[in-house]
């Protein structure tokens, strides 16, 4: 009574595939040097960038700019892990690996959350560098308590726009063109919230936008943070932000046609 | 006082001469001595599988790659000493077609035509004849990034010929093509031919060259293991092979042993023997009835084409590098297999 | 016709041929001229928007000028990478073996992508002059000052031109050319468009002062407002330029010979 030899086993549990994805993903990361180098260094350029040129007016205005650009550059760091993201998974979608995957009894969503494994760990990285460089120059946490809050933001921003963008990009005619094309929203969303000043140094026209945007929350959940109790206002918001954000990436994620995602 | 222009006294006799050209890339060598010849109004077609060196050589007679040694002329001009009286005599055209896709057909033709030295006019009636001889009339003024894959072979073979080169270099023109478009290439092709053009073409696919070529040469490893009339390679093998499946894979050679003198060879990777067939079925109830006699069960039998990858086998049966000479190999190869 | 009865198009037609063809590609390539054109007015706008509240407080004086020169530059510089990437990609399809093939001259192909970059860069130029100037940017030289100006530009994206040119065909990949990405970035943060001199750290202003971009934005208001000029930096500019130039040719002359037909195995 043997069980025909031409089935195939059975496909293992959940976790196992993500796990198995996970490891493809972060080896794969690790033999791509540009990508590897831009996860560590692009804190870093961007902490030059804005810290360097504006840091002696921003003192006259009495800010403590390395206190204050801490958050901006780990949140920009989120921001570039999951643009990365999406463009390897387009990357993978191209190479048709997904259409294979969907046609295999497994999950389909092994791909999609072993990548995001990966990205929470790349978002924590960066987010190191960012800290660690803006220390150079007076960054301090001022609670144990409020670095495991931070990281947990970082990890919660990081996956809730890895999974939008890579919504995006895969539901794009052209996935690649497309998480290219993110780069500009990224950009736009960076520069207007309080990344880089505060809202007040806006003209009173844009401010509501500023403040209201999810970033804004989520950055002075961090600055909250590192200076040791973050605003309840800021945290339910940022809450909200993800809640809405992630939602939407996975609801696209689903309707994505089976052999994209 | 005005040098003589090497085109303007052409050698009639030979379009393309490659004398005993070497070329390696670092440690590897990929030309080991290749002797070609190439007359006005010929077809030569040059075969071998992938790294067997083709490409290197069509870029090396294209004046894009140095030799390492040995001559190549064209129309009596060397590509090392005169590359540009070389280049007025070829036009090229290869795998990738080496468009600007953001151009359309027509717009190609005309900028392709007045780099040559056609002026204005003159390059946009070129530009109208061609297409018009290609088939490309309606798709002329779309740009060639939609252009479909026959399309684009099309419209690259019409700007190699803008103004018309003495010696045609094809490099693998009907690569993934379909067999429609292949054929409409193949006519306009030997069109071309017609009108004097000399065609220095490289392929994978026996077909083609049977169907296009006057002459064949076989190259493989960097050197021409055979060269002759498609006629005279098929001798060697046919145009036919029986492939012979056995049940058991560890026996394919007790089956090549009961077929020996049929010319067979082993296949192991495929698991099969294959053997010329020039009577058919003949052979085919010949090689039946030897694995049944002999006790060998077989699990399939066939007739069919031979796979270039099998006339490479047949011809290089035995160690035939570096013999070039048409009739020794041919004789050193039916000697080896026997 | 057969080849040996006609003349090949020399330098100066081979050149125009080709920059008409760039241009015209660049036209129907809308992502082209987004990437050049729309992405600069935005970052102007963006920065504008952003910065000029709290850098006017701190550096009173400073008009909307120095971002939008900024800016221009950047869009210049940045615009000739873009369709040098172009190059790139003609490389990789064979195409510039092609013209390798023929006898047509062969730095025609090399002038003609320059000359089409200067046309595209002055055309972009002109339009981001007005964002500018809506932008309250003053103008005080006359049409020379705005000849001049344009000229500038020029200079910068043939400089540019050329170089990714070099890179092209000596043999660079493409992943090459987006490593040169985080080294421009930095180059666009560090000069005083950006933010004044004295917003920087003291350490670093004698750098800053003499880094490329803050020789052209300095060279570029100078052109537009006429007043005194720090740092000579119209000579920096010329001397960037200059630099680049002198790679370029080292580069083409030791590399370029094998390499036009982009040789694949």
């Amino acid at each position: 009574m043997s069980t025909p030899a031409a089935l195939r086993p059975a496909p293992p549990r959940l976790a196992r595939q993500v796990r198995l994805h996970a490891g493809r993903q972060a080896t794969r990361l690790l033999a791509d040097r540009a990508a590897l180098i831009g996860v560590i260094f692009a804190p870093v350029l961007y902490f030059l960038g804005f810290y360097l040129p504006l840091q002696g007016a921003m003192r006259a205005q009495g800010i403590n700019y390395a206190q204050y650009i801490g958050p901006a550059l780990v949140a920009q760091s989120c921001i570039f892990t999951a643009m990365a993201s999406a463009s390897a998974l387009a990357e993978d979608a191209k190479a048709g690996l997904l259409r294979r995957v969907a046609s295999m009894p497994v999950s389909r969503w092994g791909p999609l959350l072993g990548r995001l494994l990966v990205d929470v760990a790349c978002g924590w990285i960066g987010a190191a560098t960012a800290v660690g460089i803006a220390a150079l120059v007076g960054f301090r946490f001022a609670t144990v308590a409020g670095v495991l809050g931070f990281a947990l933001v970082v990890a919660a921003f990081t996956a809730v726009l890895g999974v939008l963008f890579v919504a995006v990009a895969l539901r794009a005619a052209d996935p690649s063109a497309a998480a290219e094309a993110l780069l500009v929203p990224q950009l736009l969303m960076l520069m207007l919230s309080t990344a880089f000043i505060p809202a007040d140094g806006f003209p009173a026209w844009l401010r509501p936008l500023v403040l209201w945007q999810p970033v804004s929350p989520v950055l002075d959940a961090l600055r909250g943070f590192a200076t040791g109790a973050p605003g309840a206002a800021a945290l339910v918001t940022a809450s909200v932000w993800c809640v809405v954000l992630g939602g939407l990436g996975a609801v696209l994620c689903l309707r994505a046609p089976r052999a994209v995602a | 006082m005005r040098q003589r222009d090497p085109l303007e006294t052409p050698d009639q006799d030979t379009l393309l001469r490659v004398t005993g050209l070497h070329k390696s890339f670092g440690d590897h060598a990929v030309l080991r001595g290749i002797d070609l010849t190439l007359r006005p109004g010929e077809i030569l077609g040059v075969l071998g599988p992938n790294g067997a060196g083709k490409t290197t050589l069509i870029n090396i007679v294209a004046t894009l790659l140095r030799p390492d040694a040995g001559t190549v002329e064209v129309a009596g001009a060397d590509v090392l000493a005169d590359p540009k009286v070389v280049r007025r005599a070829i036009g090229v055209t290869g795998q990738y077609a080496a468009l600007d896709e953001k151009l359309t057909g027509r717009e190609n033709l005309v900028l392709f035509g007045s780099l040559l030295g056609l002026p204005g006019s003159a390059a946009r009636e070129r530009a109208g004849e061609l297409l018009g001889a290609f088939d490309l009339a309606e798709a002329a003024d779309r740009r060639v990034e939609s252009y479909s894959g026959g399309m684009r072979r099309r419209i690259d073979l019409a700007v190699s010929v803008v103004v018309e080169p003495r010696l045609l270099i094809l490099d693998e023109p009907t690569t993934g093509l379909d067999p429609r478009s292949r054929r409409m290439l193949w006519q306009s092709v030997a069109e071309l031919r017609a009108r004097g053009i000399g065609v220095l073409l490289t392929t994978q696919y026996l077909e083609e060259a049977d169907q296009l070529a006057d002459r064949i040469a076989v190259i493989d490893h960097g050197v021409v293991i055979q060269e002759g009339t498609a006629a005279d390679l098929k001798s060697r093998i046919g145009d036919t092979v029986c492939s012979i499946v056995p049940a058991d894979p560890d026996r394919l050679d007790e089956v090549a042993r009961l077929l020996a003198d049929l010319h067979a060879t082993v296949e192991a990777d495929a698991g099969r023997v294959v053997v010329p067939a020039p009577d058919g079925p003949r052979t085919l109830a010949e090689a039946m009835a030897r694995t049944e006699r002999g006790g060998v069960e077989l699990s399939d039998i066939t007739l069919r084409r031979p796979s270039l990858d099998e006339v490479f086998l047949a011809l290089t049966e035995s160690s035939l590098i570096g013999v070039t000479d048409t009739a020794s190999a041919r004789d050193a190869a039916q000697g080896a297999v026997r | 016709m057969t080849g040996s009865a006609l003349e090949a198009a020399g330098l100066a037609r081979g050149s125009l041929l080709q920059a008409r063809r760039v241009l015209r590609g660049a036209r129907r390539t809308p992502a082209l001229v987004a990437q050049s054109l729309l992405f600069p007015a935005l970052l102007l706008v963006l920065f504008q928007l952003v910065l000029s509240r709290s850098l006017a407080a701190f550096a009173p004086g400073r008009d909307a000028g120095e971002l939008a020169a900024l800016i221009v530059l950047v869009a210049t510089v940045f615009g000739a990478l873009v369709s040098g990437g172009a190059l790139f990609d003609e490389r990789e399809a064979g195409l510039l073996a092609r013209f390798a093939t023929m006898p047509a001259h062969p730095g025609s192909v090399l002038l003609g992508r320059v000359l089409a970059e200067v046309v595209r860069v002055l055309f972009s130029a002109v339009i981001l002059l007005l964002v500018g100037l809506l932008f309250g940017m003053t103008v005080h030289a006359g049409p020379l000052g705005v000849l001049a100006f344009l000229a500038v530009l020029a200079g910068v994206a043939a400089t540019v031109g050329v170089a990714v040119s070099t890179l092209a065909v000596t043999g660079a990949t493409r992943s090459m050319l987006n490593l040169l990405a985080p080294v421009f970035l930095m180059l666009m943060f560090f000069n005083s468009g950006f933010a004044p001199l004295e917003s920087f750290p003291a350490v670093l202003r004698p750098v800053v002062a003499y880094l490329p971009f803050t020789a052209g934005v300095d060279t570029l208001l100078w052109c537009l407002r006429g007043g005194a000029l720090g740092f000579r930096s119209p000579l920096v500019l010329v001397g960037w330029c200059a630099a680049a130039l002198a790679v370029s040719g080292w580069l083409w002359s030791t590399r370029a010979a094998g390499r036009i037909s982009g040789e694949r195995r």
